[in-house]
């Protein structure tokens, strides 16, 4: 991992999330949420989130579906700026656990942290080039007034050098952190491996 | 945990196949896919590019971590395995027979610096 920075109540650091009511346990589980358990994420048998989630796995199957078809879909948007998207949300939203799981994957695919820094910082202003600015700005404006998006912002993004599918892989990644973020803001919260609050 | 006798690795845990003609076939082993998870997304190189020893080539991705993939040697990507794009989960069903990318080494392989299954069984112990 990089360095570890902390920022406005943000951090890049590993967090766990504890959920605030009643987790599905494995013993007692269907076989279609343990099914849909294995299908989600490689930790979701031991992730408090995936195992509350499990309550209704045909929303579940359904939410994990859409986040790997939106998140790492071939083509299109890179996956570090799908993660600078979806960063820049969790960040406004004030998700610290989405924020620091999407800070270390941009971290991990783009090789470097400055941006994780200044969106941690200032969100509005975050980019280390024309083209990063257009995406963090791009993000905050839909994330906070999203009935103000037109189409010179759309241009906005063009002008940097972003393709129609790209534009659209961006709105996807900022969209379903809409939903992730509400998810994790609002059935639980982040705490350190040690159990330590993380906000 | 398989780990082929024909196969060489690296510390990185990247597999490489020499071909009869001498090209070189490189996938990730084993323990890599499993410490990984289900793969989501693999990041290929491009076919044509030149890579050198320990470089960066590519990434795989699970929902879990990602992950850097390394050129065994300098030389050229021949080919990338395109069946990977839409189904990256591939390789943790068979992890020697998905490779990820073909290269043509600069100079004739030499298994020096990599080491053999015993010793890849050695290092993941």
């Amino acid at each position: 991992m990089s360095n570890v920075i902390k920022s406005n109540g943000f951090t890049n650091e590993s967090l766990e999330w504890d959920a605030w009511l009643d987790v599905i346990t494995l013993e007692q589980a269907s076989q279609d949420q343990i099914k849909v358990l294995e299908e989600s994420n490689p930790k979701a048998k031991t992730s408090d989130y995936y195992l509350f989630l499990a309550h209704q796995p045909d929303i579940l199957r359904q939410r994990s579906a859409a986040f790997n078809a939106i998140m790492y879909a071939p083509g299109g948007l890179s996956r570090a700026e799908r993660e600078l998207g979806s960063l820049v949300v969790s960040r406004i939203n004030g998700c610290v656990y989405c924020a620091s799981v999407h800070a270390q994957r941009f971290e991990q695919l783009a090789k470097r942290s400055d941006t994780v820094q200044q969106v941690f910082d200032n969100p509005h202003g975050a980019g280390v080039d024309a083209r990063e600015k257009a995406i963090a700005r791009f993000s905050a404006e839909l994330t906070e007034q999203p009935d103000a998006i037109d189409a010179a912002k759309i241009a906005a993004l063009k002008e940097v050098g972003l393709t129609d599918l790209e534009v659209l892989d961006l709105i996807h990644s900022i969209a379903i952190f809409a939903w992730a973020n509400r998810l994790m803001l609002n059935l639980g919260e982040p705490v350190f491996a040690d159990g330590r609050p993380a906000e | 945990m398989l780990i082929p006798d024909d196969l060489v690795y690296a510390e990185t845990h990247e597999w490489v196949r020499v071909d009869a003609d001498g090209m070189l076939a490189v996938g990730i082993t084993d323990f890599g896919q499993e410490q990984l998870g289900p793969l989501v997304y693999v990041d290929m190189p491009a076919v044509g590019s030149a890579v050198r020893r320990g470089g960066e080539c590519g990434i795989v991705e699970s929902n879990k971590t990602a992950s850097d993939l390394h050129a065994p040697v300098d030389g050229e990507i021949l080919a990338v395995n395109e069946a990977l794009v839409d189904a990256p989960d591939a390789v943790n069903g068979a992890p020697y027979a998905q490779w990820i990318f073909k290269l043509k080494p600069d100079v004739p392989f030499s298994a020096d610096g990599f080491l053999d299954a015993a010793a890849y069984l050695k290092l993941i112990a």
